[in-house]
């Protein structure tokens, strides 16, 4: 089966004043339809900047600067404004981490939702509000058509981002790009989000990009992992596989850190240090400075190991258990 | 400081409105040195030579190289003294309005309590409401000269200058700092003169270089209006009055040349104050 | 968060008017203060009531009539009275209750000033969101540059520069006066004809220069903030226009703070028509102060006042109330 999207040696950097910043570096990744893919790492890992160059919205002052996306055989990078916003909404969606800021606190839900209907064709105002109520009750809205002339100042957190996706619904899309959507939410909406959105996905065969900084929440729901490191990929493999036995140091860590995999009354194991400043990063594995394994080779760029559908950047990855 | 200058110094059009502005006060400084005429002098003007255009040779036996005015003055002198004038009441008017409402402003954020609202409260009132109209009043009621204008330039600006240094009071109150600071035994104006003043500085002095300009706005517009200074003592606004009604009949120089020193002048010290501004304000520098 | 049922939802509403409207009357209350000290303090009071030729006799009888000799509180509540009677006494120069001379002359003068807000909102609200959404382009750099102008130069200069400009060199628009206007309603108009259009435009242009550049700085604020946000991606990434994003969602975010400054403007567009109405003879309340300032006009000078003051505290409720009515959040009477 071909890839919906596949990604090759992605750059995206941001020209500041204070110089080149390097946010996507080299990131290659394939995704099927209808697959779940968790896209994680440590906040300035690169792996929003990794979304938002999916979707074409990358501010300036950054921008694509090789590499390519091809989405279900068309290519993205350098494709014209009018066209990509063709896409966006319609086939590409995105769904983003805070819904109290993404949606407009002076327009009715109905409105709003209303827009992004017209975004791509004509439709009556009776039709978008139909299509409107309707793609909210999908995600467990209540009460939906009456509810679309209420303000999202009215919903609570967890709705709110339930009309979010909503609003990403509507035109059916085939890949969705959420962007920690569940991080702003209390913990038990936000198993109960990422339960609807694994059914949504299954049900509609969306592919999903799922970025979030949280491998607990990816564990319950990717069918693949991607582990992202000051702006490349360090791991990538089966999420159960992966999970259970990372082969990266830094994957190790990250998992060492959850307080799930802590036994209670024991310190975390937080990983020592901070992520890399990547204006200026030294040559060779960003990560060594942190790594409990680093030595001389590590000055060196590592080099993509793959085995068995797992890749692993390391000059010296963890042995997988038996 | 140099830093300062590094960084204005990359705005060129800053540069040129710094280089106006003291070019400006310059000759308004030097200006009986070297005007060809003293237009306060009366006894020096002959009615003969009123209304004429630029370049023409009066009696005086040098060229009015900007023409003269309805008496006869040479319009190069009037607008150089104008200058000195409109200056004079913007600065003073800038540095009395920004003493005093410093002073408000950080007392009230130093004190608290009832001073603190009703100081403030007046002042915001007093900013949303109309700063000609106040000036205009006051005007009208104190009567004419030097004194009653500056007054009346000072109370319709002092809350702009009491709004700026009270906000930045508060802001420095808040900090660490002060409030060890104010748990020494050192006494409260020792805190508010070495720690609070200087925080206050930076904004006061933005405030301050656009009120100047604003200042001598309002003086020329009050002039203008036959409500400024007295006319032996023409400002830029009143040269520009007494020239209007000759616009009509084609002798427009008589108000447009002091209009445009008047604009020269206004425009670059608020480039400058803008510059300034730019500078001062962390969120902007990128 | 539940929202509230009907009757609540009125009740909080009508809290939030009554409160506002305590507030705008304990502000009028303070500025007929100041003008009573204004007048009584600084001037002779009996100035402001009678002629300055009247004869001796008059003048005592008017000293008792007006209670002159009574305690400065008793005054202050007799002048309060006469104010809620809207008895300003009578205009020296007219000869006639200033009361009847002032609203005459009030059309004119909001006419003038309704159309110069409009120009500058119409005018600046598109330009200033067009500077906000492309802070970095020329074009956007000349607009804040007119800005810039708009706010420092004076209007009476900006008013003779139109003067000269349009009506003494090209001669296309009469430099001053009213010129012809409608009856409606027993008052007169000037845009309802297209002769007392061309009347309206210089003055209506010269004094919205200000709310204009005004307008194009907020404008350009609230544009260039809100096109950061989340929401401004979020409808992005929903494939709306970028046109359609300015106009539905970034017009409605700025709409809030530049309705509360259109009305303040709106205030000020009436201290500032003093001067514009001198420049173009505009017969307003503008003209009439400065014409009563100079003839030592007392009367009319404190029903101006007043006047202006009562305007400025409703319009600053209307403007509170708008608030309330725009953005959802504050209808709830929650935080107001």
């Amino acid at each position: 089966m071909s890839a919906l999207l596949e990604v090759r040696d992605l750059h995206t950097h941001f020209f500041t004043r204070a110089g080149v910043v390097r946010a996507v570096e080299g990131v290659s990744f394939s995704l099927a339809r209808g697959e779940i893919l968790g896209l994680v790492g440590e906040s300035g890992s690169g792996k929003s900047v990794t979304g938002f160059s999916l979707i074409g919205l990358v501010d300036p002052p950054g921008r694509i600067v090789s590499g390519s996306i091809r989405f279900d055989g068309q290519e993205l990078v350098g494709l014209p404004q009018a066209a990509m916003r063709r896409l966006r909404g319609a086939r590409i969606a995105m769904v983003f981490q805070d819904p109290a800021a993404t949606l407009n606190p002076v327009l009715t839900i109905g409105q709003q939702m209303a827009l992004a209907v017209r975004a791509h064709g004509r439709a009556s105002e009776a039709a978008a509000r139909d299509l409107a109520a309707r793609t909210l009750t999908r995600v467990g809205i209540p009460d939906a058509a009456a509810r679309l002339d209420a303000y999202p100042h009215e919903f609570s957190g967890g709705m709110r981002q339930r009309v979010a996706i909503a609003t990403a619904l509507l035109h059916g899309p085939e890949l969705i790009v959420a962007d920690e959507p569940t991080t702003a939410l209390d913990v038990s909406i936000q198993a109960q989000i990422l339960a609807e959105m694994k059914k949504l996905a299954k049900e509609s065969g969306t592919a999903l990009v799922w970025i979030s900084h949280d491998l607990a929440t990816v564990s319950s729901l990717a069918d693949r992992v991607l582990v992202m490191y000051a702006g490349r990929i360090v791991e990538s493999g089966g999420v159960s596989e992966t999970l259970r036995a990372p082969r990266h140091p830094y994957t190790r860590g990250l998992l060492d850190s959850l307080p799930a995999t802590a036994r209670p009354g024991e310190k975390l194991n937080q990983i020592p240090g901070s992520t890399p400043s990547l204006l200026a990063l030294p040559p060779g594995c960003p990560f060594a400075p942190r790594c409990p394994r680093a030595d001389a080779a590590c000055a060196t760029d590592p080099p993509d190991v793959v085995t068995g559908g797992r890749l692993v950047r390391c000059h010296h990855p963890l042995a997988v258990a038996a | 400081m140099t830093n300062f200058w590094r960084i204005y110094r990359e705005n060129w059009v800053a540069v040129v409105a710094l280089a106006v502005v003291v070019l400006v006060v310059l000759a308004a400084v030097t200006a009986p040195l070297f005007a060809p005429q003293d237009p306060y002098d009366l006894a020096g003007l002959d009615l003969m030579d009123a209304r004429r255009p630029p370049g023409y040779e009066g009696s005086g036996g040098f060229v009015h190289w900007l023409g003269t005015d309805a008496q006869g003055r040479d319009l190069l002198s009037a607008i150089l003294y104008g200058l000195r004038i409109s200056l004079q009441m913007g600065l003073a008017a800038g540095a009395v309005a920004m003493t005093l409402g410093a002073a408000l402003g950080i007392l009230s954020a130093h004190l608290g309590g009832w001073v603190e609202a009703v100081v403030m409260r007046v002042v915001d009132l007093q900013l949303s409401f109309p700063a000609i109209l106040l000036a205009l009043v006051l005007v009208a009621m104190l009567g004419q000269g030097k004194t009653q204008l500056i007054i009346a330039l000072v109370a319709a600006q002092y809350a702009y200058f009491a709004r700026t240094a009270y906000g930045a009071a508060t802001a420095e109150r808040q900090k660490d700092y002060v409030e060890a600071a104010s748990a020494t035994p050192l006494p409260g104006w020792r805190v508010v003169l070495r720690h609070i003043l200087p925080n206050c500085l930076p904004p006061l002095i933005v405030v301050g270089t656009v009120q100047v300009a604003n200042a001598i706005a309002l003086e020329a517009t009050l002039s203008f209006l036959g409500l400024g200074l007295p006319p032996t003592e023409p400002s830029l606004g009143m040269l520009i009055a007494n020239g209007f009604p000759y616009m009509m009949s084609g002798r427009s120089w008589i108000s447009v040349y002091p209009g445009i020193a008047l604009i020269v002048l206004i425009v670059a010290i608020n480039i400058v104050g803008d510059q300034i501004r730019d500078q001062f304000n962390p969120r902007l520098t990128r | 968060m539940r929202p509230l049922s009907m009757p609540r939802y009125c009740v909080a509403m009508l809290g939030f008017i009554i409160q506002r409207l305590l507030q705008s009357l304990l502000v009028m209350l303070a500025m007929s203060a100041l003008v009573f000290a204004g007048v009584y303090a600084i001037g002779n009071p009996i100035d402001v009531l009678i002629s300055p030729d009247a004869t001796q006799q008059i003048r005592e009888d008017a000293i008792r009539h007006y209670g002159l000799d009574l305690p400065l509180w008793r005054q202050y509540l007799a002048f309060l009275g006469r104010l809620l009677a809207g008895d300003f006494g009578r205009s020296f120069v007219f000869d006639i209750p200033v009361l009847e001379l002032v609203l005459a002359r009030l059309p004119a003068t909001l006419e003038l000033a309704l159309a110069s807000v409009l120009i500058g909102a119409f005018i600046g609200i598109p330009l200033g969101i067009y500077a906000g959404y492309r802070p970095e382009a020329a074009s956007s750099r000349a607009i804040m540059a007119v800005s810039v102008l708009g706010f420092s130069v004076p209007t009476f200069w900006v008013g003779l520069l139109l003067i000269l400009t349009f009506a003494v060199n090209l001669d296309w628009l009469p430099a001053g006066d009213r010129g012809p206007v409608v009856e409606v309603f027993g008052v007169g108009w000037s845009f309802l004809t297209a002769e007392g259009l061309t009347f309206l435009i210089l003055p209506a242009l010269n004094l919205s220069l200000f709310k204009l550049a005004m307008m194009i700085r907020l404008a350009r604020a609230g544009t260039r903030e809100i096109m950061l946000t989340d929401t401004v991606k979020f409808a992005r990434a929903a494939g709306l226009a970028e046109f359609t994003i300015l106009r539905r969602h970034v017009l409605r975010l700025i709409s809030i703070p530049l309705v509360t400054v259109f009305g303040l403007e709106f205030a000020s567009t009436l201290a500032f028509a003093v001067v514009t109405e001198t420049i173009f003879s505009w017969p307003g309340v503008g003209k009439l102060i400065i014409d009563s300032i100079t003839s030592l006009d007392r009367p009319v000078m404190v029903a101006y006042l007043v006047l202006v003051a009562f305007l400025f505290v409703t319009i600053n409720l209307v403007v509170d109330l708008s608030y309330a009515l725009l953005d959802p959040r504050l209808r709830r009477g929650g935080r107001a």
